[in-house]
């Protein structure tokens, strides 16, 4: 649930990496944010996906 | 999250349709009155069960569709419902309504809604939404109970100030998003070892592995000693409060605690002190080649006193002087004048153009060096001065409070001597368990870059081919994208802790009335809150029940601002003055309605009444009086003029 300007202040600190790092991290946060509720939470397809279409690119 | 209407039918006592408007803006205070079991935290509840399923905290709820609408339904059972529209700024800056709903035919399932310019959209799996508005875990520090706050205060609760701050600034969502990369980047690194038997690969691989495995080991073993010292420094701490009850050895015991902040204070001194010489070793390394700079500067003189490098004249000067005849202040220079032997005796011995521009910048450059290495051996001087100064006073704070303990242990009186001797074991295994904890940073530090080094290894390893190529790529991009989320992770921490606690430190000495008294909140870099009475010893066993409720209170509302100047959480107290006298109430509602951005009060008339309601008047946008009927057991929302209500 951050706010706008802690979500600002987070992602001008990942700001300094390199751009398919940056969006990896980003899609990363998101998945991991929608299932924070979840002790178990499913996200790794997500991020394998995320990484390899990356990588592909 | 701005909320901006609940709407309840038949939920608990209340009975049919009822609904309340939130007040934002600049009047953003909405008050609820009702006297005691008129239905407050019912409705507070109401909130919590529409979005989350549950009643925040209450286990054993009892029936949630109200008694006299299941008396008055003949054929089919009513149900219950809750409705909360709300409002929430998106990752993008998108502000959007939403509309939760919950009703007791399936009171498992959340209905979240969107409403857009083409109309409502209800959204397919609303936990997923709801957890990026505001998750399960976060809301508590949101929606609570104001007499059970202060749980944040109490020194047994410590791991829910570090829970709380993991949950609400997103370091929570940051750890999970790191180990899953890395244990992805553990998958693929198995992979290409499969895929290709190359022996550099496999080496580093291995030795990855390894350094990894020492790592989370040492990191155990760190952890460990983290937990051993918070006891040892619990015990002293406890120990402390036990020495000052002693009145024979009360002077004494806060003496100590005099010298021991001293000693604290002159310690931080000596880190920065350290700090400034390393930082002025590494910039004025140029130091070290102060003999080979002035040696150089006395060349260059004695060359130019001898005339061979003139003083900053160049040699087309002099040639220009030559070939004109005249001097430049105006006499004429004949060629065989014994001026014009001088000059040409001096382009005879000057060096070529170049070369001699060179040495004439290499002069300047020198002396510039020259002054600048001065100035650090100043500093440097100075500093070792200060530096002296500090370890002398060290010394003697150490030995008056080595004397103190002397003292106490001979004191002659039973129980001060055990306790004595009980705090100085506690204190010589937190000094061990301080060195060991170094020890272990140290090592990790190592290993980190060990592991670096091999992940750049690992992206380098030449000659691999198809799958194996891909593999690596993804390998790496993995590792780096772990590697970011850590250092992202520290630094972030690190500026939320500082915000943290300059905000609890502000927030703290607004509320409480002897703010005086508590001079400093500190928030440690693993999330343990402190407070500091103005003797420099630690407050927070000796703080009363609304002092504790003060402090988490400050506490949440810090959290609350550190998460953006533009936070949209809400603020909403059931019973939020119960146990809290005068002046800190009427801080309470001179401060809070300035320091979120949404206020609600869930209270009973005495809690507020007279000056706090009068601070508060302006502020208020919505004010509702809980009805209470004696005939029928259900209540009534009633809005009032706001501000106005009873008692204003």
């Amino acid at each position: 649930m951050a706010s706008t300007g802690n979500r600002n202040q987070l992602a001008a600190l990942f700001k300094k990496y390199d751009p398919a790092v940056q969006r990896v991290v980003k899609k990363v946060l998101v998945l991991e944010q929608r299932q924070i509720d979840s002790s178990r939470p499913r996200v790794k397809d997500d991020i394998r996906q995320a990484i390899e279409e990356e990588v592909e690119q | 999250m701005i909320l901006e209407r609940l709407r309840v039918k038949n939920f608990r006592q209340y009975y049919g349709e009822q609904t309340i408007e939130f007040a934002s803006g600049n009047r953003n205070v909405t008050v609820i009155n009702g006297n005691n079991g008129a239905g407050k935290t019912n409705l507070f509840s109401a909130i919590n069960w529409c979005l989350y399923g549950t009643f925040g905290g209450a286990t054993n709820f009892g029936e949630i569709i109200n008694k006299r609408a299941l008396l008055d339904s003949k054929v089919f059972k009513p149900e219950a419902e809750v409705e909360l529209k709300f409002r929430h700024t998106d990752a993008d800056d998108e502000s959007t309504s939403y509309v939760a709903f919950r009703s007791t035919h399936e009171p498992g399932e959340l209905r979240l809604s969107r409403i857009t310019r083409k109309g409502v959209e209800e959204i397919k799996n609303p936990t997923l939404v709801l957890n990026t508005i505001l998750p399960s875990n976060v809301r508590t520090y949101f929606f609570f109970d104001g007499e059970k706050i202060d749980d944040f205060a109490k020194l047994e609760h410590e791991s829910q100030v570090k829970d709380a701050v993991y949950s609400v600034l997103q370091l929570q969502v940051l750890e999970r998003g790191q180990q899953h990369l890395s244990a992805i980047g553990d998958e693929y690194e198995r992979d290409l070892k499969k895929m290709d038997h190359d022996e550099a690969l496999s080496r580093a691989i291995d030795l990855r592995q390894n350094k990894t495995e020492e790592k989370k080991q040492a990191e155990i073993e760190m952890e460990g000693s983290r937990k051993e010292l918070h006891s040892a420094q619990l015990v002293i701490r406890a120990v402390e409060v036990e020495l000052l009850k002693q009145l024979d050895i009360k002077t004494d015991v806060q003496r100590r605690k005099e010298c021991e902040k001293h000693k604290e204070d002159i310690e931080q001194e000596l880190d920065e002190i350290a700090k400034e010489m390393q930082a002025l070793g590494t910039s004025a390394y140029f130091i070290v080649g102060r003999d080979a700079v002035l040696k150089a500067i006395s060349i260059i003189d004695e060359k130019r006193n001898r005339g061979e490098i003139p003083s900053g004249i160049r040699e087309q000067f002099i040639r220009d002087l030559l070939e004109r005849l005249t001097c430049i202040c105006g006499r004429p220079l004949p060629s065989d004048s014994k001026e014009a032997e001088l000059l040409k005796g001096l382009i005879a011995h000057s060096l070529p153009s170049n070369l001699e521009n060179r040495l004439l910048e290499t002069g300047g450059q020198l002396r510039a060096i020259e002054t600048k290495i001065s100035s650090a051996l100043r500093a440097i001087t100075v500093q070792k001065k200060r530096k002296a100064k500090l370890d002398d006073d060290l010394n003697q704070v150490i030995r008056q409070s080595d004397e103190i303990s002397q003292r106490l242990l001979n004191k002659g009186i039973q129980e001060v001597e055990i306790l004595e001797s009980k705090r100085q074991s506690a204190q010589k295994k937190a000094a061990d368990l301080l060195i060991s904890i170094g020890r272990h940073e140290q090592t990790i530090k190592t290993l980190e870059k060990d592991i670096r080094d091999l992940d750049e290894e690992l992206k380098k390893v030449k000659g691999l081919q198809g799958q194996a190529k891909l593999t690596q790529g993804k390998l790496a991009l993995s590792r780096e994208a772990a590697q970011a989320i850590t250092e992202v992770y520290e630094l972030f921490g690190k500026i939320m802790r500082e915000k943290i606690e300059q905000g609890v430190q502000d927030i703290f000495s607004k509320l409480v009335w002897k703010s005086s008294q508590f001079t400093k909140v500190e928030l440690s870099d693993d999330f343990h809150l402190s407070v500091f009475d103005r003797w420099g010893a630690p407050a927070r066993p000796e703080l009363s029940a609304g002092e504790r409720q003060l402090l988490s209170l400050s506490f949440i509302v810090a959290l609350s601002r550190a998460n953006g100047s533009d936070s949209t959480a809400p603020m909403v107290m059931d019973t939020p003055f119960g146990r809290l006298d005068t002046i800190p109430r009427e801080n309470i509602c001179r401060q809070l309605p300035t320091l979120v951005d949404q206020f609600v009060l869930f209270v009973t008339g005495e809690e507020l009444h007279g000056e706090a309601r009068g601070i508060l008047a302006p502020k208020i946008g919505k004010e509702y009086r809980l009805d209470w009927d004696k005939s029928n057991g259900c209540t009534e929302i009633v809005e009032e003029q706001a501000g106005r209500a009873q008692g204003a």
